[in-house]
């Protein structure tokens, strides 16, 4: 124990007064000669014993009463080794900014890396003094401030950090840090604190300059995760594509396991679930770099909604979130397509729909296709056809456009591709009915492929006219369209094709039931929808046409071998038939958006979340398709939709379901290397201390020895006083 | 001056003992205490001994039908009177402790002051009913001692005596006791008035609870009775030393010679245990007294002597068969 003003002390000399007053300070008695002095003896031995404890306590009593006052104004204090950073005694504004992101859910020991980040935060807000402000702030992405103000009632934080919970979002302490330092832009005090709670684990640090800017505030990191074993086990990845070989509901699963710490190299029990059900156990083989892949197959039910649960499980560890990764995977309906080529190759690359029945084939799920030319086309071929492409047909008879016509308002799908063969004039004729905009003059952006004979030669003949216009692009796409969901924000498999010739579309009245879902650069569409409602309000799905503006192989584009022609195709087909193709439905990360459209089917879309919350949206029942971005994929799990059509029933739509996984960046617990972390582990600093002060105490301590003494005089004066 | 045995509804009450104290001469407080311890008692009252019964005589014209033994006539179909055993003249011993203690007083009189009118009235009461009295006064040896006589001017001496004599010395009941049971012949009534302070006390026995050890003072007494006297001990305590009503720091000091005892103390403290250790020393001298058939009579100096008085005879005449 120490002493802040020890000097103080010399007022322990009061400590003395009782016992003086006792000795000095008696009283003159009175004489009395008494007969009966046998019974006055007789009766002081029989309360001797009481007495003179009662005279003892009065004077311990009175004693530490006077003693505890100089040692009150001395301000002793003892010291404690302390959880949190020594925290200055002077006011101060300080944020406390949390780590709350998934890793914080690591077991150590007792408890995980979040509770032992609550302690401290609750000892720091404990240590700061009175007149300090704090603010509370998280570190994960999108999270909301639990007490986004500084302020002075500390007790706000304390039930703020009470209540808060750990996620599983990602973390971004740039973010966060810049958040904080916004926060104390304003304050009041000079001396500004951020006090970060972590684990320290690296993911989340990338952005952070590590030179702190002079004038901001002190950053000090706290680590909650030193302690903490660095081994992990983790699944990364899962994959599940349909597996058409073993059938309609047959899937292949790959899932991707990776290690860290001192044991990563050896097998490990992997489970595969599906909805719940152990159904197959098997053994991952982890190489030298902590890596692993295992591949399950199986065989899907194809009877119910449809949607499957597939997941794969590994042995829990201290950090079991990542134990586990589920994918939900729709059984294809096997959609009937029919190609009508319309400009047939004997050489396979080049036919006009080699590279779409290449790519048809992926859609899985037994999808069957039938490919025709125009003079074979007739109402047996074309019936009960989900989808049927027209790949740069020249002219379309009478016959056929009035089969693709009725084709399409039964509710089908029709995709319309563009060529060299085509005839505007033709089709804008015959097909005008179902052409989403009409078709104008056909524009070359640049020469196409081994059009200049240097391309060809290598050389540039004399003369020779080189066309160097860039290829054409396409425009930054909108991911909100259905269509174009599966693709990445910025458009990562198709951004990079280049178009070199394409027809111009004329303009067409604006309409509700025509979208432009891809453009050029230039502004001219490229992929054009066109919906036909029904009749009569639920009679059957709308029918759909998607027009290409150019080529379906690549004779005008190298769409067909860029990466995100696949899903293109994919998704094509599934927008048309409007039945599930099947494949893995939509997966995200946990804190990535997910856009959802509320189609004119319905009127009211919810989402069920896997902790049992549902969220809710509506559309007015004029609303054109309303389009929204979930944000609340805070857990990981399934997330199941349902909708209600305008009849207000309610059904389920698997289709749209999805799954949320944790952010592999978190399973790895790998920590931060930064100079602070290595300067202490070095130097192996001790525990901060801190000075806890005990004249509160005392002071508590001599109100209570006055109150007792008062109490206790008082009892015995009672006591004796006769009645 | 009116005789004894007054008729009911008597004006004469008991009188305090300061109040006595404001009479003129003992003879005075004497009858005035007598008069009023009369009240209430309807027949003419005779100060009896312990009256012990001797033998059935068969009645004759003449005697006494108060004394017809009515159970045996029911069992003889034929009248008996009692006979006692002394019907003769009875000697009475007055034995009053004056030593230092028994001058202790704090409010009111003293306990010899309170003790000479008890012994006044008797002596006058006696006097008049013609029974031989005398009077011992001691402390630790018998100080002055006037042997029973029904002369004439037996009752005047004595109440001299009883008005000049001051408190002084140590106690020594036992060899005044001793001293009584020499000179006392044949049997006689004593009567002791005494503190009985700085006497060694009797000792509550620990197997049973209503033996008691008796000291020196208390087996004298005991062997009084054996011998066949009748014994009295009236018990006289200033109120102080039954409750203690001291306060502030006192210094308390032992009033007889030769005893250096203090105590300085809080009375406060103390009074609790005070007043039960005075009521547990009353408690064993009345349990010694009974234990040794000898009546025990407790009074505070403040309480009238008439009433104490009153109380005693009229059990006596109980007991004869008189009330």
């Amino acid at each position: 124990m120490g002493l802040l003003a020890p000097s103080l002390l010399l007022g322990l000399i009061a400590a003395a007064i009782p016992y003086l007053v006792h000795r000095i300070g008696k009283r003159t008695p009175r004489p009395v000669l008494f007969a009966a002095m046998q019974l006055l003896s007789e009766a002081q031995r029989r309360v001797r014993a009481r007495t003179r404890i009662r005279e003892i306590a009065l004077l311990v009593l009175r004693t530490a009463a006077a003693a505890a006052l100089p040692f009150i104004f001395s301000r002793p204090f003892i010291e404690r080794e302390t959880l949190a950073p020594q925290v200055s005694l002077a006011p101060q504004s300080a944020v406390i900014l949390l780590d709350d992101s998934a890793s914080m859910r690591r077991k150590i020991g007792r408890l995980t890396s979040w509770e032992r980040a609550i302690e401290r935060a609750q000892e720091i807000v404990r240590q700061l003094s009175p007149e300090s402000a704090v603010a509370l702030v998280l570190a994960t992405v999108e999270t909301p401030t639990p007490a986004g103000d500084l302020t002075l009632e500390h007790t706000r934080i304390e039930a703020a950090l009470a209540t808060t919970e750990v996620s599983a979002r990602p973390v971004d302490f740039s973010r966060a840090i810049a958040r904080a330092q916004a926060l104390l832009a304003n304050a009041s005090h000079n001396e500004r604190r951020i006090y970060v709670i972590t684990d320290n684990q690296a993911s989340g640090w990338e952005n952070v300059d590590p030179k702190p800017v002079e004038g901001s505030p002190t950053v000090t990191v706290l680590d909650v995760g030193k302690t903490s074993a660095t081994d992990n086990r983790a699944i990364v990845g899962l994959e599940t594509i349909a597996e058409p070989e073993l059938g309609p509901g047959g899937i292949a699963v790959t899932a991707e396991v990776a290690a860290w710490g001192d044991s990563i190299e050896g097998k490990l029990p992997i489970t595969l679930f599906v909805d719940g059900r152990a159904v197959t156990q098997g053994v991952v083989e982890l190489s030298s770099d902590g890596r692993g892949r295992k591949k399950f197959v199986h065989v899907l039910p194809t009877d119910g909604d449809g949607a499957h649960q597939v997941g794969v499980e590994i042995p829990a560890d201290a950090f079991p979130l990542d134990d586990r990764r589920i994918t939900s995977f729709m059984p294809g309906q096997a959609p009937r397509i029919l190609i009508v080529n319309g400009d047939p190759r004997t050489e396979k690359t080049e036919d006009e729909t080699f590279f779409l029945e290449s790519a048809l084939q992926t859609v899985g799920g037994g999808v069957s296709i039938d490919t025709i030319l125009l003079d074979d086309v007739s109402a047996e071929l074309m019936h009960n056809r989900d989808v049927v492409f027209v790949a740069n047909v020249a002219t379309p008879t009478n016959d056929f456009a009035r089969l693709l016509i009725e084709h399409v308002k039964r509710g089908g799908g029709l995709f319309l591709s563009l060529g060299e063969k085509v005839s505007a004039e033709q089709w804008n004729l015959e097909l005008g009915p179902v052409l989403p905009q009409p078709i104008g003059l056909q524009r070359t952006a640049s020469a196409l492929p081994g059009h200049n004979a240097s391309a060809r030669t290598g050389y540039v003949a004399e003369g020779e006219l080189v066309d160097d216009r860039p290829a054409e692009r396409f425009a930054p796409i909108d991911r909100q369209h259905p269509l174009l969901g599966t693709f990445g924000a910025d458009g990562e498999g198709l951004s990079s094709t280049r178009i070199y010739k394409y027809f111009l579309l004329e303009p067409a009245p604006e309409t509700e039931h025509r979208e432009v879902i891809l453009s050029y650069e230039t502004g001219a569409p490229a992929l054009v929808e066109r919906t036909f409602p029904p009749a009569s309000a639920g009679a059957h799905d709308p029918g759909r046409v998607l027009l290409l503006s150019t080529t379906l192989d690549r004779e005008w584009t190298d769409l067909p071998i860029r990466p995100g022609f696949l899903p293109l195709v994919a998704e094509s087909v599934r927008r048309l038939s409007g039945a599930p193709s099947g494949g893995e439905t939509r997966s995200v990360l946990v804190g990535q958006p997910r856009p959802i459209t509320i189609g004119r089917k319905h009127l009211r879309l919810e989402i069920e979340k896997p902790n049992r919350q549902v969220w809710i949206a509506r559309r007015g029942i004029n609303d054109p398709d309303k389009k929204l971005t979930f944000t609340e994929t805070d857990e990981p799990g399934t997330y199941r939709v349902r909708a209600s059509s305008t009849d207000n029933t309610l059904a389920r739509l698997p289709v749209e379901d999805f799954v949320v996984n944790l952010d592999p960046r978190e399973s790895n617990p790998t920590r931060r290397n930064d100079s602070a972390v290595a300067a202490n582990a070095a130097n192996e600093q001790p525990a901060p201390r801190y000075k806890m002060p005990l004249w509160h105490n005392l002071g508590a301590a001599l109100i209570l020895l006055v109150l007792a003494e008062s109490v206790f005089s008082l009892v015995r004066r009672k006591r004796l006083t006769p009645v | 001056m009116p005789m004894p045995g007054a008729s009911p509804g008597s004006a004469n009450q008991p009188v305090s003992p300061a109040e006595l104290a404001r009479l003129a001469t003992m003879a005075v407080r004497a009858r005035i205490i007598i008069e009023g311890a009369y009240a209430g008692l309807h027949h003419n009252p005779r100060l009896g001994t312990a009256i012990e019964f001797s033998e059935h005589k068969e009645y004759a014209p003449g005697d006494d039908i108060r004394r017809i033994d009515w159970k045996a006539v029911g069992r003889q179909d034929r009248y008996y009177i009692k006979r006692f055993e002394d019907e003769s003249e009875m000697r009475t011993f007055l034995l009053l402790d004056a030593s230092a203690s028994m001058g202790y007083k704090n409010r009111g009189v003293s306990k010899l002051t309170y003790a000479t009118y008890l012994a006044a009235a008797l002596a006058y009461l006696l006097g008049k009913q013609g029974d031989p009295a005398g009077l011992c006064l001691h402390d630790t040896a018998m100080r002055n001692y006037l042997p029973p006589s029904g002369r004439a001017g037996q009752v005047r001496d004595m109440l001299q005596l009883l008005e000049g004599v001051k408190p002084s010395g140590n106690t020594d009941m036992g060899r005044a006791l001793e001293r009584i049971g020499d000179l006392a012949e044949r049997k006689s009534l004593i009567l002791i008035f005494s503190d009985l302070l700085d006497l060694e006390p009797p000792v509550q026995g620990n197997a049973n609870r209503n033996t008691v050890s008796t000291g020196p003072a208390a087996e004298h007494l005991a062997q009084l009775r054996q011998r066949g006297h009748d014994v009295v001990v009236f018990h006289l305590l200033d109120p102080d030393e039954v409750e203690l009503p001291f306060e502030d720091l006192t210094e308390f000091l032992a009033v007889e010679p030769g005893d250096t005892r203090t105590l300085l103390c809080e009375p406060d403290d103390l009074r609790e245990a005070f007043a039960q250790a005075s009521l547990d020393f009353r408690d064993r001298w009345r349990r010694a007294c009974v234990q040794a058939r000898i009546e025990y009579r407790f009074a505070s100096t403040l309480e009238p002597p008439g009433n104490l008085l009153r109380a005693f005879i009229g059990q006596r005449q109980r007991r004869s068969g008189q009330g």
